[in-house]
């Protein structure tokens, strides 16, 4: 009678339906089980955004003063807070530990992987042939996941399984692993992995931006080269970092197998990706054009011409051309106004500082200050645009020597003034729009208190031409994803690991470098310098070479989110993110007043600027955890 | 019945017994006095009955008579001399002969009256019998002239800690804890019975105290156990009024009143408003927002279109408003049925304007109505069916947004930026909408126009059926009775609103010299004349309530009396519109509950109590939880040994004490359900990757909210009571209730949690621990006076102080000022400010705070010496915001038909934050808005010609100041106070006159509610707290009539 009347309570109680989504069904058949690996993608650092430190907070950019919403989420420009009053403990700018300030949380993500790999066997029709590809393109993001961690905060826990929630707390209080121990966690998922991905994927139209074995063999190489690189091999600056197991955190004694290893690993990658058909990209275009404005649209096109031969790997999630406010589309956060019916929809967040327009080279292939052709000292004197550089400055508008007789790339990654900007609806070489970015210019120059950029530089390589202004306020653009990998990253990898695994540079050295530059227009390093460089012999020495690798991979891969991390893995981000940071008078309305350097200011840039603060809050809940220095 | 009354009998014989014994014991003490008047009269209690066996002696002397069956007596004393008339559970009287040779008297019994039935959980317990914390209220005592019933519980229920922070109709409930807050976790609110079904605050809100026949609050183990795992926040028990047999009695009460704000805020005038604003954007080194020209003109009063200096609050609110109640109700009954039924009708007005311009009304006006009815039916002999019918149901139009929304718009709008409306130019004169003023794109907040631009109605009903049936199952056993009762709630609310969008102008050009000016429309395509129509929120709930009691009640012997009740129950409720799955499912509670009473000889009495309760939210595992309880009483005062002048003294004295568990089973929000499940959502967009060279191919994600835990269940609480039940000199009553509550199983988010985990949702235990004491004392006292004079007078106390045992938190043993294991409940954590930096060098050479710093700016005590202020300076400041006591006392006196009563409510040991971001001048705290300057931050204010360093308001800033708007001391007030409640007048028109023309009796009153307050806090009303900038609180004053046919 009890029992019978118990049941009925129970029963009476138990509300719940049996179908209640819970995790199983996650996991229940191949439909669900995808729908568990898009949330794996999920959560990719969004490179090409103002979330991804690696694109925003470098010595590349600088930012409007005007876009500074304060408190307000929707218009923070947390790379601004950064450059202005530093990082801090309380509230971390770019938390990618804890999930703020513009950060996301990588342990969730990571979190996400390891319950994807324990649980994706329950698919009831996912066969094992594509569990095993999917399973492997989870474990290349979870490699990826701590490889970004790493990369900001240094060594890092290893979160090899999940810790179940209701774990005891001593388990939860998790340690941070050497740097080595780290790498080789990361090295060692990429490696299983490799095997089950497949080359290419099925088929581009539905699966671009998927994981492939170029995309793992590539990342390996960049993790393996950031390894062997001065910052995390043989850093003695960090020599304090010994938690209270008494395990130092950083390796102080370099390793230069590491370089080799590196090497090996970039050869492998070059190879299948190779085997796979990327190549570098040369833009091919309807429109009829000098071949001189097609290289100049060709540098843009790299990046913006969607799902190119070159990419290995790149954000499918990406939209360049969002209308949405939040985020507005990288387009419309990096072109100028060139006409007063753009006023409303564009915004300058993305400014090439001026130290950029110096990076690249001459017209022959070498630094400004080496080539022996060119005036470097008159660089800042004003001058006027000879006729001959038409195909890429305005005829008699006055500028100064900076901007003439530069390599392409110049011309087709930044908008400078009395320069061109083709396309944007304008595909007539002849009627191009001209750039005159002196105040009270509607091209491009400050007009009232926005859009306008604050340098008197622009980005010209991060939109495609083939997007148009096509009326008041009206903007049409050719969506594009944002690479993370492509070809020449990995060309350059290579030859930098191999230059530094040799006691002296090559041909296998020059041979990738000198493909890059040859698409760009440029001659071979050794016949460059050689011709043009007052220091001729720079290529054939380890340092020479290293220098030139250095550089070549700044120009070429400049605003893509990578010289910020590269800075830092050659151990020169105190030197260069110490650097004023400069740019032209805009409220100048005559080219003397405009040609002033203005300085901006930034926070000081110091050692325990480079690796990230963990939270103060984090340190206070897992008291194993070691900040690091200076926090 | 017959236990029952066999019970009463033998106490009726036992009084009896001991007056004979009192008059017997004392009067051989004394010697015989001389007689010569003789004395005769009539003793009557309330109901008109005679006493028998009531007491006549002489005063000063051993000499006395009983009266008998008719309560008459005769005596012979001295002519003047003064007669003592009392009786247990009587007040007694004493009345001088004053030569007169008969007196009779209406004897009124004390309120602690031995017989007294109190209201207990699931049915009535003989007062005297009661072991646990119950506090129990005359409902009249409740009445103020308010249609808000929780506004008048502060300071009247010992035991209940109360406070009222808006006065906007229909928005104005009171908060209230029993014995204050003894959990963290998610719900600290007590449950709330009418006539055994649970209702929402708001429904008690609208209860009429006309119709309440008790109001009772279970504080204690034994009084709430049987409640199992809903009671352990304490439980309030109404019951309505039945109707009694006779003809039909009518009762009609009428009131108006007029409101007030007890207390505005203060505004700056346009001009210092300028002044002050170039102050302070050129004291932190930016242009003055304001030329002279500007000032200077609008200073001379030039065309207020032109040189605007508008008085937002004069154009918006009203200086007082005028409400009215009625309510009505007739009861009466035969043999066979009996009735209450009761209507209602009140209307409250707010204090917006209404502009004439527009042809709807958006000033707030809510009307509520109710209608109840109880009937009795005698089915047979034994059995009783009981109906009960309620339904309220509110009909409010107002502006669109809350009452509280305009009055902080008022705050957050520059008051020279532009006119509420522009006169029209000469464009304009045939224009048929209101020119609203603006600036800029007409961005800018306009309250005015917000006020006008449209209203909402809402409505909300609220009904209840409850069917009962009570049987009498003495043919089986005697003493054995049965009785089922099922409820149904059905509740709806909607929500409609109607809007045009204003048109806004802006001034282009004025001429200097004519004073004409030319208007510009800033959003001639967007904004429209028309109405357009949202539908907004709706809610439709239903509930149902069934329980069956089986009781039993026995005496054995004289000397032992049992009882013992089983109380099934089982509740359920849906809501229509619970937005998700999981919580669209039925909430059903489900118990059985049972008492046990013994009593011995009427001294001894022992309870023991259980609640077994099931709930749907947990785990099968752990679905149930079992609350016992056990508590006694002894009733010394009834002992042999309690005579002579203690007994005079202490004419009662009863201890007791219980001590138990009840249950709480709302943890964690509403729609934080069925723990035991994970929660997730295997089809979420944003959680997605999309793929494909055409971005075509978006796979959506997987969210995981809630992760599974089956351990979770409800939160405890172990509490223990003792009391003492104290009659003072046959006059006063003094009860003392001491406590202690150990509550643990709160429900808290594991907050040592490390992100590592990489959870998105930390877990969630029952790991949280705290535990509170307090005592609640009541007191009350009655006297009349033999030429006609009554007076009686009551206070309450209530004290209540939590404290954290258990609370997981970050390790701070390094810091263990931020640890809250052993602080108070609800502690505040903040920064100590020391003082405001004496200048800028000082405040470059401190410790960096928060932003820009200079002298005037508030300097922070760096509580870790680490050299910077953080996170980690900050500490436990203050008392919490709700306070720890309450108290309220008051006196009534009466004279023929003239009665006067007055009350104080008093609260202590709060604490509460102005709120520095909200308050601080000229900044803007969104787009369009610049927040108004307060007069008091105009007085008293550090500036670089006076360098106050303790000035109310530190060094202006036109934007908003990081380092001053952190919780700190320096905002910190604190929020005691004691206040004139009420002050009532009332005249009884004679009863015989009125009588004539019919009416029983009729009374008229006059009363006043708030009327004054004692605080230092002058800034807004203190019991507003930090919600000062809302709808103020109200100063009401009142005219009533009453009268019975």
């Amino acid at each position: 009678m009890v029992s019978i009347s118990l049941y009925g309570c129970q029963k009476y109680l138990d509300v719940v339906p049996d179908n209640i989504a819970t995790m199983d069904d996650a996991y229940k058949d191949r439909v669900s089980a995808q729908r568990a690996l898009a949330t794996c993608y999920n959560q990719i650092p969004r490179n090409g955004t103002r979330y991804d430190p690696g694109f925003a907070a470098g010595d590349d950019l600088w930012i409007h003063q005007f876009i500074d919403g304060g408190a307000q989420e929707r218009w923070r420009q947390y790379y601004r807070e950064l450059a202005i009053n530093g990082n801090n403990v309380t509230r971390p700018l770019y938390s990618y530990w804890h999930n703020i300030e513009g950060g996301s949380s990588l342990w969730k993500a990571i979190r996400d992987c390891n319950t994807f790999i324990a649980n994706v066997h329950k698919a009831r029709d996912l066969d094992s042939y594509e569990r095993e590809k999917w399973i492997a393109e989870v474990k290349t993001l979870k490699a990826y996941y701590h490889f970004y961690l790493m990369q900001l905060y240094g060594p890092i826990p290893i979160a090899r399984e999940n810790i179940p929630a209701t774990a005891p707390s001593e388990e939860l209080m998790v340690y941070r692993e050497p740097i080595d121990e780290v790498v080789a966690y990361i090295v060692q998922l990429l490696d299983e992995a490799i095997p089950n991905l497949d080359l290419e994927v099925d088929n581009t139209v539905s699966d671009a931006g998927r994981i492939t074995k170029p995309v793992a063999a590539a990342i390996k190489a960049k993790v393996l080269v950031t390894a062997a690189s001065p910052f995390f091999n043989g850093n003695q600056d960090y020599a304090t970092m010994i938690d209270k197991r008494g395990i130092a955190l950083f390796n102080t004694v370099e390793d230069p197998n590491k370089w080799t290893l590196a090497a090996e690993a970039a050869q492998e990658a070059i190879d299948i990706a190779h085997e796979a058909g990327i190549r570098l990209y040369h833009h091919q275009t309807t429109f009829n054009v000098s071949n001189e404005t097609l290289g100049v649209i060709q540098v843009g096109q790299i990046i913006a011409d969607k799902f190119n031969e070159e990419r290995i790997w790149s954000l499918s999630d990406f939209n360049s051309s969002s209308p949405n406010l939040q985020d507005l589309g990288l387009e419309l956060r990096t072109i100028p106004r060139l006409h007063s019916d753009h006023q409303n929809i564009v915004y300058q967040w993305f400014i090439p500082t001026l130290k950029m327009a110096e990076l690249f080279y001459s017209k022959n292939g070498v630094p400004i200050e080496e080539d022996v052709d060119y005036a470097y000292d008159d660089r800042m004197t004003l001058t006027f645009v000879p006729q001959d550089q038409e195909v890429y400055m305005q005829p008699g508008y006055r500028t100064i020597g900076l901007h003439l007789d530069r390599e392409p790339r110049f011309y087709g990654s930044l908008g400078v003034d009395g320069g061109w900007w083709f396309g944007l609806g304008r595909t007539d070489e002849n009627a191009q729009w001209p750039l005159n970015l002196r105040a009270k210019s509607m091209t491009g120059g400050m007009i009232g208190n926005q859009r306008y950029s604050t340098t008197g530089y622009y980005i010209k390589k991060l939109s495609n031409y083939r997007s148009a202004y096509t009326g008041k306020d009206a903007y049409v653009g050719m969506r594009f994803d944002f690479p993370l990998f492509r070809l020449a990253d990995l060309y350059l990898l290579h030859a930098e690991a191999l230059n530094e695994s040799l006691s002296s540079p090559d041909a296998n050295v020059y041979h990738y470098i000198d493909l890059i530059r040859q698409r760009a227009g440029l001659s071979g390093v050794v016949d460059s310098w050689t011709q043009h460089s007052r220091f001729p012999q720079k290529p054939t020495t380890k340092e020479g070479m290293r220098d030139i690798i250095h550089q070549e991979r700044n120009i070429e891969l400049a605003f893509e989110g990578q010289r910020f991390w590269d800075l830092r893995r050659w151990k020169k981000s105190i030197q260069y993110m110490n650097q004023p940071v400069r740019g032209w008078n805009i409220a100048g309305e005559t080219p003397p007043e405009f040609y002033q350097v203005i300085t901006h200011n930034r926070s000081q840039y110091t050692l325990r600027d480079i690796l990230w603060p963990i939270m103060q809050d984090e340190m206070l809940r897992n008291t194993n955890l070691l900040q690091n220095p200076g926090w | 019945m017959l236990p029952l009354k066999k019970a009463t009998f033998i106490l009726a014989y036992l009084r009896t017994l001991l007056n004979i014994l009192v008059l017997l014991g004392v009067s051989t003490l004394l010697p015989a006095q001389q007689t010569e008047h003789l004395v005769r009269g009539q003793i009557l209690n309330e109901k008109k009955e005679p006493i028998q066996g009531a007491t006549v002696t002489v005063q000063g002397s051993t000499r006395g008579v009983l009266a008998d069956e008719q309560g008459r007596y005769e005596i012979m004393v001295d002519k003047e001399v003064q007669l003592v008339f009392s009786y247990v559970g009587y007040t007694t009287q004493v009345i001088p002969i004053s030569g007169r040779t008969e007196i009779n008297v209406a004897m009124s019994p004390v309120t602690d009256a031995i017989d007294e039935v109190t209201v207990v959980a699931f049915g009535e317990q003989k007062k005297e019998s009661v072991v646990g914390a119950i506090t129990t209220v005359r409902p009249s005592e409740l009445k103020v002239p308010s249609s808000n019933l929780t506004t008048a519980l502060a300071g009247r229920v010992a035991g209940l800690i109360a406070f009222q922070q808006s006065g906007e109709p229909g928005a104005d409930n009171a908060d209230f804890f029993i014995r204050g807050v003894t959990s963290f976790g998610y719900s600290n609110r007590p449950l709330i019975l009418v006539d055994g079904v649970e209702v929402p605050a708001s429904e008690l809100a609208r209860l009429q105290v006309d119709d309440l026949a008790s109001f009772s609050i279970m504080k204690d183990a034994t009084a709430t156990s049987l409640y199992g795992a809903r009671g352990a926040n304490g439980v309030i028990l109404i019951t309505t009024k039945e109707g009694r047999e006779g003809k039909a009695s009518i009762s009609l009460r009428y009131e108006t009143s007029a409101s007030q704000p007890t207390r505005n805020i203060e505004l700056a005038d346009p001009i210092t408003y300028m002044n002050l604003a170039n102050e302070s954007s050129l004291t932190r080194g930016r242009t003055r927002q304001y030329q002279w020209e500007k000032i200077e003109r609008t200073m001379a009063g030039e065309d207020p279109m032109i040189y605007p200096a508008t008085d937002w609050q004069s154009l918006l609110l009203k200086d007082r408003t005028f409400n009215n109640r009625l309510n009505l109700n007739v009861n009466g009954g035969g043999k066979v049925a009996r009735y209450y039924v009761a209507a209602t009708y009140n209307k409250d007005n707010g204090m917006l304007k209404v502009d004439n311009r527009n042809n709807f009304n958006n000033g707030i006006d809510l009307k509520t109505y109710g209608l109840r009815s109880n009937v009795n039916i005698n089915l047979t002999k034994t059995t009783e069916a009981i109906v009960r019918l309620n339904s309220t149901w509110t009909d409010y139009t107002g502006p669109l947004g809350t009452g509280a929304d305009f009055y902080r718009q008022i705050i957050r709008t520059d008051p020279v930026l532009f006119p509420a409306y522009y006169e029209p130019d000469a464009k304009n004169l045939t224009t048929e909408h209101i020119l609203f003023g603006n600036a800029g794109a007409g961005e800018y907040l306009n309250p005015y126009a917000n006020l006008m631009r449209g209203y909402r109605d809402y409505t909300n009903a609220m009904f209840l059926a409850q069917f009962e049936v009570k049987q009498d199952l003495d043919f089986i056993l005697p003493g054995l009775k049965a009785s089922g009762m099922y409820n149904t709630t059905r509740y709806n609310y909607y929500q409609v609103s109607r809007t045009y969008t204003p048109f806004y102008y802006i001034l282009s050009a004025y001429d200097k010299k004519t004073g004409e000016y030319i208007l510009n429309n800033l959003n001639p395509t967007t904004a429209h004349e028309y109405l357009t129509y949202t539908e907004d929120s709706k809610q439709i709930t239903s509930e149902d309530y069934f329980q069956g009691i089986l009781s039993y009640n026995t005496a054995i012997g004289t000397d032992h009396s049992v009882s013992g009740m089983l109380v099934y129950n089982m509740q359920n409720k849906i809501s229509a519109n619970a937005g998700s799955l999981q919580n669209s499912l039925a909430r059903r509670n489900l118990g059985l509950a049972g008492r046990f009473t013994y009593a011995f000889q009427d001294k001894y009495f022992l309870e023991g109590n259980f609640g077994y309760n099931g709930s749907e939210r947990f785990a099968k595992e752990h679905r149930f939880g079992f609350f016992p309880s056990v508590g006694g009483a002894w009733y010394v005062s009834r002992e042999p040994f309690w005579k002579g002048n203690i007994q005079r003294i202490i004419s009662n004295l009863k201890l007791r004490g219980t001590y138990g568990l009840v249950g709480n089973d709302a943890i964690g929000s509403l729609e934080d359900r069925f723990f035991y499940l994970s929660e997730i959502n295997p089809n979420v967009s944003a959680a997605g990757y999309t793929f494909g060279s055409e971005f075509g191919n978006r796979i959506n994600g997987v969210t995981e909210g809630r992760l599974e835990n089956r351990d979770i269940t409800w939160e405890t609480s172990r509490k223990l009571n003792l009391s003492a039940e104290i009659g003072l000199f046959n006059m006063a009553n003094l009860v003392v209730d001491l406590y202690k509550e150990h509550r643990y199983n709160i429900l808290m988010t594991r907050a040592h949690t490390p992100n590592t985990m990489g959870v998105a949702v930390l877990p969630q235990a029952n790991v949280g621990e705290a535990e509170s004491k307090g005592i609640d004392i009541s007191l009350e006292a009655n006297k009349n006076f033999a030429n006609g004079w009554f007076v009686s007078g009551r206070g309450n106390f209530t004290y209540a102080e939590g404290k954290y045992i258990k609370y997981e938190e970050p390790d701070y043993s390094a810091f263990p000022w931020r640890s809250r294991v052993g602080i108070p409940l609800g502690q505040q954590f903040g920064f100590v400010a020391e003082r405001l930096f004496i200048d800028d060098e000082e405040a470059y050479n401190s410790p960096p705070q928060f932003g820009e710093v200079l002298g005037g700016d508030i300097k922070y005590k760096d509580i870790d010496q680490d050299g910077v202020i953080t996170n980690l300076d900050m500490v436990p400041i203050g008392y919490p915001t709700i306070p720890r006591m309450t108290y309220g006392f008051g006196f009534s006196l009466g004279y023929k038909g003239v009665d006067f009563s007055s009350f104080f409510q008093g609260s202590a040991k709060s604490s509460f934050w102005i709120d520095a971001a909200e308050t601080a001048p000229f900044v803007s705290l969104a787009t369009g808005q610049k927040n108004q300057l307060l007069q008091a931050y105009v007085d008293d204010h550090w500036s670089e010609d006076n360098r106050n360093l303790k000035a109310l308001w530190p060094r202006l800033n036109d934007i908003a100041s990081t380092n001053n708007t952190r919780v700190s001391t320096w905002f910190m007030r604190n929020g005691s106070f004691l206040r004139v409640k009420q002050v009532e007048l009332g005249y009884t028109f004679n009863e015989t006159l009125t009588q004539r023309i019919g009416i029983e009796k009729i009374r008229m009153y006059i009363n006043g509610t708030n009327l004054y307050n004692f605080s230092k806090f002058k800034l807004w009303d203190v019991e507003m707290g930090g919600n000062g900038l809302g709808y103020p609180l109200q100063q009401v004053y009142n005219f009533g009539i009453q009268c019975s046919l």
